[in-house]
């Protein structure tokens, strides 16, 4: 009998431990992703309660209005082109557009925060409920000269970030379409107009990961600088042929650089020794870096639902990580998450979170939400950085993207051009910032199917800065 | 009631329910405690609570309680502990029933006596029945008022030095009624033995029809055991006094 | 004030009672002050009064545990009211299954109380609930992927939630009287027959509490180490063989990759408890009807999402209060057979109530369950009143065990 009380002493332990998991586990899972479930569109609350609230505006940085109520009905910016370039990162009234801002800060549009004493006053003057006004980082004219000017018929995104908050300053994918017009023909389109592909695009970053690469080099050797890569255009592993951009074996066109150092290889973005770099760095030591800058991360932004980049951890045989190196094989990254990284070089080594909004501000004036600048990650020291920087500054002045330079201004980069399968041409990227003290700004662009990144996405970057440059982006 | 003005009414009341949920479960609890505590104290005015008796080891006159279900062996866990050689872990199961008196259990055939006889089963035991497990000899001592039969009387002693001095009347325990109750009794008795009509708790061959948790340890004891059982009745030397007292009984 | 009314004052329990009365009472009056029904305004006197009968009365006229009867009545009180605020016709059913659940609780309690051999009384049981897990394999139909319901007439009897209790008590039986092997046979038989009918859930629930009788009758870490391993196999197997068990293992994982489809329950779930945030949306003022299944697996979201996670938090406490009490009751029993019993309904309670919730919120995969007290279903609801019939029935006998002990002792009997 004592021994069945002992048992039954523990047996009841077990039992309370159950229940304290329940709670613990509850309460974790909803703080951590509390406000992803409510901003998702599968969220219907929020439609019943519509019809009780008017809700708030939506304006960006500059206090333009991107989408306010009128007569019950959402109306969006006037201007056609404005409206058709900031529609992924304010979204629509269908919620036809995932994680935009009006579904995921409906909390704030429809006054779902609003205190007890809030709504009170609201029924006692007999008026109808109003949702808070939100703010948010993103600049209009910046997104919509950079629709004009973004190559029509082309899929794509373009992510402009400062990279000394995070906040972003443009969030735009490609093809777009009128918020207010959404036609049959809109919602049957091939290419997927809803589709924001620079938050939810997973794509395969090409040269542009060198910048990871490269970065792990610094980091594990001491004689980086000294490091010596033999190009021959042709680095057999197997049943794997690493060549370098414009080699076509079958018209006996080898491009080969010779012998070259790591700042050489990055400049002119050489395939061959890069793939040498990652086999001698080898795939923990590149992955950790990668993971460093994010790869692999569940990224739990509180202002922005990020897809998830990822570094592949299964098949890493010889051909695999050569290929990682020179940013082919099975990789992927958003264009955020790229501009994330270029952002990170540019700050000194360190990664700001992105931000979005600036203030949720209540109809009686009281603020309820502001912008603190957050840091994400610190992948790099600041001497590391400024390494790469140096390189990132080659590969304008004299390396693959020349076009992006402006004169009288350090603009850096690095252009990528990656192979699809599948498609005709290359994806064009160009992840690159201005190393300025007065203009902090990062930025990816992503053309897809379009050519070589040189070509064509550094041109539009050089297009960008220097608008940016020309009307105000100067502190 | 209007829409807005219910709604305003709600959302106040949540905080109502919220805080009445509260109030709630803090007085549970409260109850919860004072509950416990109240059982707690009565249960120290009644030393004797769940308890039927009492266990008297002969030799150290040591009285240990007596529940009404439990397990007299060597284990920690057990409810009556005897330590010592030729006891195992878990020797014996005891279980009261009322207006039966307490029924016995044992783990193994052999290891344990009944008033000096060999127990080859379950078997019951009243107020004065004498237990031998391993060296010991252990007394059962009931509490007056329960339900069970009057056994047959003979003085208990008070010490063990009285034990050692008097004359215990064995002839006055009988195998009818110590091990047997009078009304329970089979038509073609066997004094000695087995009861084959026990709840199966042993095959024909004497082996146990369960096991639990049987373990090499548990298998050295019962050797260690028996061994000692048969180095007893070998040994020249003079006995501790229950010993002698049983192997008188056996002849 | 006089001798009686200081004694009443002070009853252990009073203003427990008193803020429940006036929990339901608010809140009845809250629903009747939206849908304007008089029908609303009458259950807004009519529950608070249940309540108090529910417990002060009954343990006037039967001995029993007023916390226990308390905490149980205040759940179902919960369930009726949540019921009711989403479907009156569903919240009168609830309230006339719980009117004949008391009736069965009370049955129950009487049979513990006063049953002395529980030998051929586990036998009969033992074969009857053998009988009855057979019944819908034969003449049941099969609904959600299980077959275990068959109709008697116009009503639907699950046989597996009446087995609950002969298992608890048999099993408790036969641990007791230290036959492990026979226990572990018609607890693999009941286990076989719930895998025949494909509800896994309950059969999780009957694997949970055997194993946790075993170990509190044997305590044996072989036998422990393999149940689980059994426990993980069965698991393993069950996944393979089952291809609903391996759709709602993948939408546990992730149900946002499907949140149109198959993820939908769970999705909704999840959404109403984010909407209903720490106080809740307020009574009437929610929209969970939108999850499928809302009045019987999910009613603990709705309640989150009405209530809010604080509410949650106190409903939690409630059960766990409950199995406190069941816990208490074991320990202060004086036979093996009853303090398995109380042990392995308090078990039973908690295991329910852990694995429902788990599903609720994400934390296990969904089964079958129902959380007992709140959910619409007669079965479920007449079961778990039975059960705390049983620790009702255990509790009683202890109480006359204490009193039987305080007559000994003023009659001065120690040893003679």
């Amino acid at each position: 009998m004592k021994q069945l009380q002992k048992n039954i002493r523990r047996v009841a332990i077990f039992l309370c431990a159950l229940f304290v998991l329940l709670a613990a586990w509850g309460a974790y899972s909803l703080l951590t992703y509390g406000s992803r479930w409510f901003a998702s569109s599968a969220n219907t609350f929020m439609r019943t309660r519509k019809k009780n609230v008017i809700a708030g505006d939506i304006l960006d940085r500059n206090g333009v209005v991107l989408a306010t109520s009128y007569n019950g009905e959402r109306i969006y910016q006037n201007d056609l082109s404005a409206r058709k370039a900031t529609v992924h990162v304010v979204g629509d009234s269908g919620s036809n557009v995932n994680n935009s801002a009006e579904s995921f800060f409906a909390s704030y549009l429809y006054g779902f925060n609003s205190s007890f004493l809030e709504r009170l006053s609201f029924a006692l003057r007999g008026e109808q409920r109003r949702g808070d006004a939100v703010r948010l980082t993103v600049d209009c004219r910046l997104s919509t000269y950079i629709a004009s000017i973004f190559p029509s018929g082309k899929a794509g995104a373009v992510v402009v970030m400062n990279y000394k908050t995070g906040e972003v300053l443009s969030e735009q994918s490609f093809p777009t379409f009128d918020p207010q017009n959404i036609t049959a023909s809109v919602k049957s389109d091939p290419q997927k107009p809803f589709f924001n592909r620079a938050i939810q695009g997973l794509y395969t970053p090409g040269s542009t990961f060198k910048m990871v690469t490269a970065a792990s080099a610094i980091e594990n050797y001491t004689n980086y600088n000294t490091i010596a890569f033999d190009c021959t255009g042709q680095l057999t592993l197997g049943n794997r042929v690493i060549t370098d951009a414009g080699t076509n074996l079958k018209e006996d066109k080898l491009t080969k650089h010779g012998v070259i150092d790591l700042k050489k290889a990055f400049q002119v973005s050489c395939n061959n020794s890069f793939a040498q770099l990652a086999l001698q760095l080898g795939d923990a030591r590149l992955r950790k870096t990668a993971e460093d800058f994010g790869f692999n991360d569940n990224f739990l932004f509180r202002d922005v639902v990020v897809e998830n980049s990822s570094y592949p951890t299964s098949n890493r045989n010889d051909g695999e990580i050569a290929w990682t190196g020179a940013g082919q094989s099975a990789l992927t990254a958003s264009p955020l998450h790229m501009c994330m990284i270029g952002a990170a070089i540019a700050n000194d080594g360190v990664m700001m979170e992105p931000k979005l909004l600036i203030s949720a501000t209540a109809p009686n004036g009281t603020q309820r939400a502001g912008l603190t600048a957050k840091v994400y990650r610190k992948p790099l020291t600041p001497e590391q950085a400024a390494v790469l920087k140096e390189y990132m500054r080659a590969v304008v002045t004299g390396g693959t993207g020349t076009s992006a330079n402006i004169s009288g201004k350090k603009v850096c980069g690095k252009t990528g051009s990656a192979e699809i399968d599948g498609q005709e041409f290359t994806n064009a990227w160009f992840v690159g910032f201005l190393d300025e003290t007065s203009s902090p700004y990062a930025l990816s662009i992503v053309v897809e199917n379009a050519g070589g990144g040189g070509s064509v996405a550094a041109p539009l970057a050089r297009k960008i800065f220097s608008w940016m440059l020309k009307n105000g982006f100067v502190q | 009631m209007s829409g807005d003005a219910y709604e305003i009414l709600a959302l106040l009341m949540r905080y109502v329910f919220a805080v009445i949920g509260a109030l709630i479960v803090f007085r549970s609890f409260i109850w919860l405690r004072k509950d416990a505590r109240a059982y707690r104290k009565e249960m120290r005015s009644l030393p004797d609570a769940g308890l039927i008796g009492e266990m008297v080891d002969l030799d150290t006159g040591k009285a240990q309680p007596l529940p009404r279900e439990g397990v007299i062996g060597s284990s920690r866990e057990c409810d009556i502990r005897v330590k010592g050689d030729g006891v195992l872990r878990r020797h014996v199961r005891f279980e009261f029933v009322d207006g039966k008196g307490l029924k016995l259990i044992p783990a193994r055939r052999g290891l344990t006596l009944l008033n000096g006889v060999e127990m080859r089963g379950p078997g019951w035991a009243l107020h004065g029945t004498q237990l031998g497990i391993g060296a010991h000899a252990l007394r059962v001592r009931m509490f007056a008022g329960l339900n069970v039969p009057m056994p047959a009387a003979y003085p208990e002693p008070d010490t063990i030095l009285d034990a050692a001095d008097e004359e215990i009347p064995w002839t006055n325990i009988t195998v009818e009624n110590s091990y047997y109750l009078p009304e329970e009794q089979p038509a073609d008795a066997v004094p000695f033995g087995g009861n084959p009509d026990y709840d199966g708790n042993y095959d024909d061959d004497g082996q146990m029809t369960w096991q639990y948790a049987y373990s090499m340890e548990d298998l050295r004891q019962e050797q260690a055991a028996r061994q000692w059982i048969d180095s007893q009745e070998d040994a020249e030397e003079p006995e501790p006094r229950s010993r002698r007292k049983r192997r008188g009984r056996r002849e | 004030m006089s001798e009686k009314k200081k004694k009443r004052a002070h009853e252990p329990g009073r203003n427990t009672l008193l803020a429940m009365m006036a929990f339901f009472f608010l809140a009845f009056f809250l629903l009747a002050l939206n849908d304007g029904k008089w029908e609303s305004f009458a259950l807004s006197a009519v529950v608070p009064a249940i309540i108090y009968l529910g417990t002060a009365g009954i343990s006037h006229l039967f001995p029993s545990d007023r916390l226990l009867l308390s905490l149980t009545n205040f759940l179902c009180a919960l369930g009726v009211l949540v019921l009711y605020r989403l479907s009156p016709t569903r919240g009168m059913t609830q309230a006339f299954n719980y009117g004949v659940g008391v009736g069965c609780m009370m049955l129950c309690a009487m049979l513990v109380r006063y049953v002395r051999s529980w030998k051929w009384l586990t036998a009969l049981i033992m074969l009857g609930s053998i009988g009855l897990l057979a019944l819908p394999l034969v003449i049941g139909k099969e609904t959600n992927g299980a077959k275990n319901w068959f109709y008697i007439g116009s009503y639907s009897v699950q046989p597996s939630e009446i087995v609950k209790l002969a298992l608890l008590i048999s099993v408790s039986y036969l641990l007791s009287q230290r036959k492990v092997f026979l226990s572990l046979v018609f607890a693999g038989a009941c286990l076989l027959m719930l895998m025949l009918q494909k509800d896994l859930g309950t059969a999780l629930l009957y694997f949970g509490v055997t194993f946790i009788l075993l170990y509190a009758a044997t305590g044996s870490v072989p036998l422990m180490i393999g149940g689980v391993a059994g426990g993980a196999a069965a698991a393993v197997l069950g996944y393979q063989m089952f291809a609903h068990v391996k759709k709602r293992v993948a939408i546990w994982l992730n149900p946002w990759a499907d949140s149109g489809g198959a993820g939908y329950q769970i999705v909704q779930s999840l959404i109403a408890i984010v909407n209903g945030g720490a106080w809740g949306v307020g009574l009437g003022l929610g929209n969970a009807q939108v999850i499928p299944e809302y009045y019987n697996d999910f009613i603990f979201s709705v309640i989150l999402h009405e209530f809010g996670l604080v509410f949650g938090l106190v409903v939690l406490c409630m059960y766990l209060f409950i199995i406190i009490r069941g816990v208490m009751i074991a320990r202060r029993c004086r036979t093996v057979f009853h303090a398995l019993l109380a042990t392995g309904c308090a078990s039973l309670i908690a295991l329910q109530t852990f694995v429902i919730i788990g599903g609720n919120i994400k934390l296990i995969p969904l089964t079958g369950v129902t959380l007992p007290f709140i959910s619409y279903g007669g079965t479920s609801m007449l079961c778990s009143l039975c059960v705390i019939g049983l620790l009702q029935g255990v509790a009683s006998r202890n109480k006359a065990g204490v009193k039987e002990d305080r007559e000994l002792a003023m009659q001065g009997g120690e040893a003679p």
